[in-house]
């Protein structure tokens, strides 16, 4: 996994790179050329009607772009995450020219793949796909590629790997919680080391990559004792009953770490109905905008591992305006995009971060 | 658990036996389970499945008209989710409450015009009904799957995170329901009325009870009911999710009520009956709880109960199966 | 075959579209086809292609192979679990344990297939086998038990998620990360059938017919649909209740672990929520198909009905782009208005069909000839059958036709399905000779001296000399072309024999029966046929369709011809039989002043024919109104109907040439109203009346009193022995 992690991040520096190159074209200052004479050097640098001029750029940028469309199936929509890729996807691809169309299964996965398998039948010029589990959308995706059309995954990554990837590189995001809750529960810390860890989708990439980074992490320190390690299926309400029978159980609780923030807000509830927030420490990794940023104010969630969704959704677009403007065919492209991981904890974070989609 | 009535000569009700049960349960609880037996532990016992307690009143109120509400969660969610949304946006809080309350009434109300009027059972309409609040609130009232309670309607907090005299609010709520919807059963002409409705429909129409408006009625009960234990939901958590409707919640909350003795065939059973199931159901997870099982493995148990409860039933209650209808 | 004679071309006057409208009645054709059995689902189908046709009309490349490729294997495993749920919904139960069911059998293959690395085959019958004894618990409790379904399943379904739940947790990185390699696997979830079907969608198919067939063909089939109907009726009749609930029940769980296993084969993936919701969803379907809640009706065709509704509209508004909550509230709303229709659809069919059934046409006649007492016309009214003598008085009720044999025994059919013989010097002995029931109509003796008889409602039949019944035929050729089924025979009036043997009869309506023939008569439409029916092969078949309430059939004295009579029409029509003309019709009498009942032969080589009513000026303009019969049939009391004038009693005697030489009547009806036969004997006229209760008889001066009808058709019997 580290193998493909550093040359990922090589590969995701140089796209970088070459896209800080490509946004950085010296606009068309629309001045005429003074035709060289005897008086005047000939000093025009910028061409800009040769096969290698400015105007050839554009047309070709234009024609790769324009009109198409890029498809985009969240899990659901009316999350704040999904709300803000959305939005953000939204403004961005139009204004670059493109359409933006969404297909919402509202957390029916076998209706996602339903809209799946008909956009593959479509053939929009790209897709962005949010897998509810490694396994679902596996076969359309690879369908979607034989047929020629790119696939981004944004968070919840499939078996099937497709031509890009955009979203935190969970393994370490589960090491990031790790190693924040020994700092404050482990051994030396003076606390009873117990940590309740609240899983989403047991069969989804987050879930599964969060865990093994985290339980990797943890279980570096002796004193951390995980009881718990249940899942609540992202939703806020298994998750506060989660944590109020874990909190009946072990009163003395340190940490309950959850793999999304929203999902885990549930669980702040039930440690603040108990009278102990404060006290036991509560951690989620998410992308949920101002939301995060009202929760944090408020101590409900002690800190939260932020991977910047606005962020996210910007490098979406930008990989998809260099993959249909480089033509590459998808089953040539394996790149990764990993998002920025930034904390938030309360008077301690980036304003940047609190994206409101509702604005 | 004995169903011999030889030596009693009384036939335990349903109610009875489900206390019998969850006393025997709680007793075994309190010797073999340190922690069982404290007041915090059975606060919070009580507190965890008030809400279940306050939806299954509200159901035994439809039930006993010889109804069912599949609606009663979407209208729950939906409401109160409404409502935190109104307060979000400025609305003061009697304001948001009343709209949203009257709005839970107009929701039983239609409820209850298209089972008596149009003459579409019950099953079904609920059934429709639910999906189509779910729907149409998620796109024209919500924002977004959750809604969250804004930092200046703290009061309406209050209701599902305070206390009284050590008592957590929602079980205040829940106790208060019970009396007055008890009240409401066994003191009133309409508690009346709705029993009668429930044993033989056909009869109280004759006797001129006006059956229809009758069902708009306890429709519209229901729905409030469910609006105020939607509050307390809300209040607990700060917020309200409105994916609960697609979990088995509403499933949880029948099986409460039949547990308790309210038959799905209408004209029996008392609030009493579902307070009793609530223990019932609260005593089984409260110790699964402190026994350390895993959530689905409380779910397992829950469900084995539940069944032996339904096949004692049948026992002591023997329906003739041959005339007993659908949904029964 | 023949079909002419439908109005009497001569008559057409005014009004060609007027004619057209009401010969051709789309009312009638309405009517019709809300009567057939396979009108009940209309409604299902209808919205199903609706849907289909919308979403092809604004989803683009729906309506393409390779998309209903896809759709169809997305839609079989949905198809089976609704099965699952539409078989016990017909036996009178519910399951909501199918959603449940199929996740377990998902997880189980995949658990079976990945974990344990069986082969395949073993995987196949190891997760129907979970299916199968989940549905066997619920059968137990639910058939043996008598436990609540409702309340059952429920429980089934909360252990079963429960369960599901806690393998997938424990299990979920080796079920997440595994992968097939087998073809067999490959082909459940990718391989295509007949090279183009999915398999999936193959198996439901063939699935679907094996279940049609049993529900609808098989005792075991019969057994679960009177479960649903009626438990108790069930019971009495013997039917061993528990075991075939049981059964239900794990029938059920094997269609919900198929399903479970095309799934899994397709997708190898299991999470929390598969299958999550699919029994309401199964719930929706079935009710929208039109499979009855309470139990006891429905067929698979419905339930996949509904099943491709629910999937077509949840499919074809998510490709749509609409948010989620859109499909739940449009699916709600399509559920409570299917419901709701289909409940007003079931309670008033039989209302609307009722409503639009009669459908009265124009019948144009020419002005009746007078019959006045002093019109000097063959048709003159006089009273020579006043003076009538008696017969069986009060002891027949309504004996239609009469006839004798040749022991001058008189026989005749009664209203409650008896063949009376009278027998005797004066007649005085009354026996009953034959029960047939129904309603026996026309009579007439065959070479062999037995008793050929129409009944009304049942066919032809047959009595022989001693006394045993015997059917010729109850039925004949179905014509292709027409909605109402026509192959039985409902109202067969008279008959007679050709000289080879061959029976001609008429049927005077294939749209009304025997009670309802006076309806017939307020259409005047054409609703009735010709039949003839051979004895030496068996073989009915229909000669001439589209006859105006043909009633009256009698062989020419040469018998190379059949005439009859078309009663609405009031006319007399010749069919060749025999000779050059065979096949033709040609009109013998028209505008007769009454309507014609049966004809039967005279000892003079005329015929007789008996008016069952006589033409008034207010009922021949009635006739040609239909619209104003229309009216009068929808708000008028039956008793207050412009009926035809019956209670008149005449009988006419007309030549082989179609010329009326007199009449007999009894003015006023008082003894013979309603007269609908006649029949010579030996000098004697002995007359029968639909409604009446005696046999009349007068006698026929100047006729031969040796004459009687058998050796008249058939020759002396010593004769007949010779040849």
């Amino acid at each position: 996994m580290s193998k493909g992690m550093t040359s990922g991040r090589r590969g995701g520096l140089m796209l970088a790179l070459l896209l800080l190159g490509a946004c950085t074209v010296p606009p068309d200052t629309g001045q005429p050329v003074a035709p060289p004479s005897a008086s005047t050097p000939a000093v025009s640098n910028l061409d800009f009607n040769g096969p290698e001029g400015s105007n050839a750029l554009r047309a070709r940028a234009t024609a790769a772009l324009k009109g198409k469309t890029i498809a985009w199936v969240p899990q659901a929509l009316g999350l704040p995450l999904t709300e803000i890729w959305t939005r953000v996807m939204r403004e961005e691809a139009e204004a670059r020219g493109m359409t933006f169309e969404v297909r919402d299964s509202n957390w029916d996965a076998t209706a996602g793949l339903q809209a799946v398998s008909s956009l593959v039948g479509e053939r929009p010029a790209l897709m962005v796909i949010h897998n509810p589990n490694v396994q679902i959308y596996a076969k359309e995706l690879k369908r979607a590629e034989e047929a020629g059309i790119p696939v981004i995954q944004v968070n919840m990554v499939s078996n099937q790997k497709t031509a890009a990837y955009v979203g935190p590189d969970w393994h370490q995001v589960g090491s990031m919680l790790g190693e924040e809750i020994i700092r404050q529960c482990g051994s030396g810390s003076g606390k009873s080391g117990k940590v309740s860890i609240v899983q989403g989708e047991l069969t989804s990439g987050v879930s599964i990559e969060q865990m093994e980074g985290l339980s990797a992490s943890l279980a570096t320190d002796k004193a951390i004792q995980i009881v718990s390690t249940q899942t609540a299926n992202w939703d806020a309400t298994k998750a506060h009953d989660i944590t109020a029978t874990v909190l009946q159980q072990h009163p003395d609780l340190c940490a309950t770490v959850g793999f999304w923030s929203t999902m885990q807000a549930g669980a702040a509830e039930a440690v603040k109905a108990a009278g102990k927030q404060g006290e036991v420490k509560v951690y989620a990794s998410g992308g949920e905008g101002k939301v995060d940023c009202k929760h944090v104010d408020s101590g409900l969630l002690t800190k939260v591992l932020s991977y910047d969704s606005p962020s996210q959704a910007k490098a979406i677009i930008q990989l998809a305006s260099f993959i249909l403007q480089s033509g590459v065919p998808p089953e040539n492209l394996r790149v990764a995009n990993y998002s920025t991981l930034r904390w938030m904890e309360k008077d301690h974070y980036d304003p940047a971060l609190c994206y409101d989609w509702a604005r | 658990m004995s169903t011999q009535t030889g030596g009693l000569g009384f036939k335990p009700s349903q109610e009875q036996v489900v206390l019998g049960v969850t006393a025997l349960l709680a007793l075994g609880f309190a010797f073999a389970l340190p922690g069982f037996a404290t007041l915090a532990n059975v606060l919070t016992l009580t507190r965890s499945v008030a809400i279940l307690g306050i939806l299954g009143i509200a159901m035994s109120v439809v039930v006993i008209g010889r109804g069912l509400d599949l609606s009663l969660v979407a209208t729950m969610a939906v409401t109160s989710a409404a409502s935190l949304q109104l307060l979000q946006h400025g609305w003061p809080l009697a304001g948001a409450m009343a709209l949203c309350l009257a709005f839970a009434v107009l929701i039983g109300v239609i409820n209850g015009f298209i089972i008596a009027f149009v003459e579409v059972p019950a099953l079904f309409t609920t059934l429709a009904t639910g999906f189509l609040i779910f729907g149409l609130g998620r796109v024209f009232l919500l924002d977004g799957v959750i809604s969250y309670v804004p930092e200046e309607a703290s009061a309406l907090v209050w209701l599902g995170q305070g206390r009284i005299c050590g008592l957590p609010s929602p079980v205040l709520v829940l106790a208060l329901m019970a009396l007055a919807v008890h009240f409401l059963m066994s003191r009133t002409t309409l508690g009346r009325f709705i029993y009668a409705h429930g044993d033989n429909p056909e009869a109280a129409r004759l006797t001129g009870i006006a059956v229809r408006p009758l069902t708009m009625t306890e429709y519209a009960l229901a729905s409030a009911i469910g609006f105020v234990a939607g509050l307390v939901m809300a209040a607990s958590t700060a917020s309200m999710n409105t994916q609960v409707i697609n979990s088995t919640l509403i499933f949880d909350v029948i099986m409460v009520v039949v547990l308790g003795g309210v038959s799905l065939v209408g004209g029996r059973g008392s609030v009493g009956g579902v307070l009793a199931g609530t223990a019932l159901i609260g005593t089984l997870l409260n110790g699964m709880t402190i026994l350390n099982l895993d959530n689905n493995i409380q779910n397992i148990v829950k469900g084995a109960v539940l069944l032996g409860a339904i096949l004692l039933d049948n026992r002591l209650h023997p329906r003739d199966e041959e005339t007993a209808r659908q949904g029964d | 075959m023949n079909t002419g004679v439908r109005y009497n071309g001569a008559l057409l006057h005014g009004g060609l579209l007027r004619r057209l409208y009401h010969r051709w009645s789309l009312k009638l054709l309405l009517s019709e086809l809300l009567a057939k059995r396979w009108m009940e689902p209309a409604i299902p189908f209808l919205l199903m292609w609706g849907l289909i046709a919308y979403f092809a009309a604004v989803t683009p490349n729906y309506a393409s192979f390779a998309n209903a490729s896809a759709l169809g294997r997305q839609f079989a495993d949905m198809g089976f679990v609704v099965m699952a749920m539409g078989l016990v919904v017909i036996s009178g139960g519910i399951d909501l344990s199918v959603g449940a069911v199929f996740a377990f059998a998902n997880l189980t293959a995949l658990m079976l297939l990945q974990m344990f690395h069986l082969p395949v085959p073993v995987v196949i019958v190891g997760t129907l086998l979970a299916g199968g004894m989940v549905g066997a618990i619920n059968g137990y409790l639910v058939g043996y038990l008598k436990s609540r379904p409702f309340l059952t399943t429920l429980v089934t379904l909360i252990i079963l998620r429960a369960v599901v739940d806690l393998l997938s947790q424990r299990y979920s990185v080796p079920l997440a990360m595994g992968s097939d390699r087998s073809w067999l696997w490959a082909y459940l979830g990718r391989g295509l059938a007949l090279w183009t079907v999915p398999s999936n969608l193959m198996m439901l198919a063939v699935v679907g017919l094996v279940g049609h067939i049993m529900l609808s063909r098989s005792r075991p089939g019969w057994h679960l649909t009177a479960l649903g109907s009626s438990r108790k009726a069930a019971r009495h009749a013997g039917i061993a209740v528990e075991r075939t609930l049981f059964f239900t029940y794990v029938m059920s769980g094997l269609l919900a672990a198929a399903g479970g296993l095309f799934y899994a084969a397709r997708l190898s993936s299991t999470g929390s929520d598969t299958g999550a919701g699919w029994e309401v969803n199964a719930l929706t379907a079935v009710v929208l198909g039109g499979v009855s809640l309470s139990g006891g009706r429905g067929t698979v065709a419905r339930m996949l009905i509904g099943a491709v509704i629910v999937f077509v509209l949840v499919n074809g508004l998510v490709r749509m782009g609409l948010p989620g909550p859109m499909t739940s509230t449009a699916l709600g709303a399509l559920l409570l208005v299917a419901v709701g229709i289909d409940m007003k659809w079931a309670k008033n069919r039989l209302k609307t069909i009722q409503k639009i059934y009669l459908n009265p046409t124009v019948v144009e006649l020419r002005p009746a000839p007078s019959t006045a007492a002093d019109s000097g016309t063959p048709y003159a009214e006089n009273d020579r059958l006043r003076d009538s003598r008696e017969i069986g008085l009060d002891c027949v009720e309504g004996p239609e036709d009469v006839i004798l044999d040749r022991e001058d025994r008189l026989y005749c059919g009664t209203r409650d399905g008896l063949i009376l013989r009278f027998s005797g010097p004066d007649f005085s002995t009354r026996e009953v000779f034959a029960r047939i029931g129904g309603r026996p109509l026309g009579m007439a003796f065959d070479r062999e001296d037995n008793l050929i008889i129409c009944v009304g409602g049942m066919g032809l039949y047959g009595v022989k000399p001693d006394g045993t019944v015997y059917k010729l035929t109850d039925e004949t050729n179905r014509s292709w072309f027409k909605l109402n089924d026509d192959a039985r025979l409902r109202l067969a009036d008279d008959l007679d024999i050709a000289p080879d043997g061959k029976i001609y009869f008429s049927e005077a309506t294939i749209r009304y029966e025997m009670h309802s023939w006076h309806l017939d008569g307020m259409e005047g439409r054409a609703n009735g046929r010709m039949i003839c029916f051979d004895p030496a092969t068996g073989k009915t078949q229909t000669l001439i369709k589209d006859i105006c309430f043909p009633n009256g059939v009698c062989t020419a004295h040469d018998g190379q011809s059949i005439l009859f009579a078309s009663t609405w029409l009031c006319s007399i029509f010749r069919y060749w039989i025999a000779g050059p003309k065979k096949g033709q019709i040609e009109t013998l009498i028209d505008n007769l002043p009454g309507y014609p009942d049966n004809i039967n032969r005279a000892s003079d080589g005329s015929y007789w024919l008996a008016m069952v009513g006589i033409r008034s000026p207010a009922f021949d303009l009635a006739m040609r109104n239909p619209g104003f019969r229309l009216r009068m049939v929808k708000q008028v009391p039956p008793d207050e109907w412009i009926l035809p004038g019956i209670n008149n009693g005449c009988v006419v005697k007309f030549t082989e040439q179609g010329e009326v030489v007199e009449s007999l009547w009894d003015p006023g009806g008082r003894k013979h109203a309603t007269l609908t036969s006649m029949r010579e004997h030996k000098g004697k006229l002995y007359l029968g009346g639909l409604e009446n209760n005696r046999i009349g008889c007068i006698d026929l001066p100047g006729a031969d009193p040796d004459w009687n009808g058998c050796d008249s058709y058939w020759g002396k019997p010593e004769v007949a022995r010779d040849l």
